[in-house]
């Protein structure tokens, strides 16, 4: 399954969930889902503005493990 | 009209309906088959056999009535496309179904038992067409709100 990995980038960039929320313009509740791994599936548009607000790569966030 | 507005219609129906149900079935049908009409009549030895049938027929509608007021109390919270609703919709095609059944096998069974005639048996036929009517809508409707709620809890769970 795909994991997404906030926290580290987080972390690296020195950024709180809530400044993250502010930036990308979605709840902290999505956020949560988000990282949590209960999000279905994941807008481009939304990983557009995450990786904008991060400035990494989609594969910094993005890792697939077996489940 | 907003849910909430809706949700409230409902219920105000469901519970006008539920007391209706009850003066009807359990006041004024009682009293008009205790009636000269009927007490010098055919059925003037079948009093409580009729009675006790519409009685038993009256329970599964009722029952009816308490899922719909679920359904209302579903849509009032937001929650119109839920797994619930589909499975409270299933129940009631179920029940409605069942109840069908019995009012058609019994009204055979009065007629081959002498306590009914034919004419009662083919108006009682208005009310099984209704049964079956009902029957299929609330299944179809389940069928489809479980699926609008599998999209909607794929849309939710889109961020």
């Amino acid at each position: 399954m795909i994991v997404i990995n906030i926290d580290v980038m987080l972390a690296k960039r020195k950024m709180t969930v809530t400044q993250l929320s502010e930036k990308v313009g979605i709840t902290i509740a999505n956020i949560s889902i988000l990282k949590n791994g209960k999000a279905k599936a994941i807008k481009i548009e939304t990983l557009n503005k995450i990786c904008a607000a991060l400035a990494c790569q989609p594969g910094d966030i993005l890792e697939y493990r077996d489940e | 009209m907003t849910q909430k507005s809706l949700a409230n219609w409902v219920k105000l129906i469901v519970l006008g309906i539920g007391i209706f149900g009850v003066i009807v079935f359990g006041i004024v049908t009682p009293m008009w088959a205790s009636t000269d009409m009927f007490t010098t009549s055919f059925f003037s030895c079948y009093y409580w056999h009729w009675i006790g049938f519409l009685g038993v027929a009256t329970i599964p509608c009722y029952i009816v009535l308490v899922y719909v007021w679920k359904i209302a109390n579903q849509i009032a919270l937001n929650n119109s496309f839920s797994i619930e609703n589909s499975y409270y919709l299933r129940n009631i095609s179920i029940i409605v179904a069942g109840n069908t059944a019995f009012f058609f096998i019994v009204n055979v069974i009065y007629l081959a038992l002498g306590i009914s005639s034919l004419s009662i048996l083919i108006v009682s036929m208005i009310f099984v067409l209704i049964g079956i009517s009902i029957t299929l809508c609330a299944a179809l409707i389940s069928h489809l709100v479980y699926k609008a709620a599998k999209l909607q809890e794929q849309s939710d769970l889109t961020i």
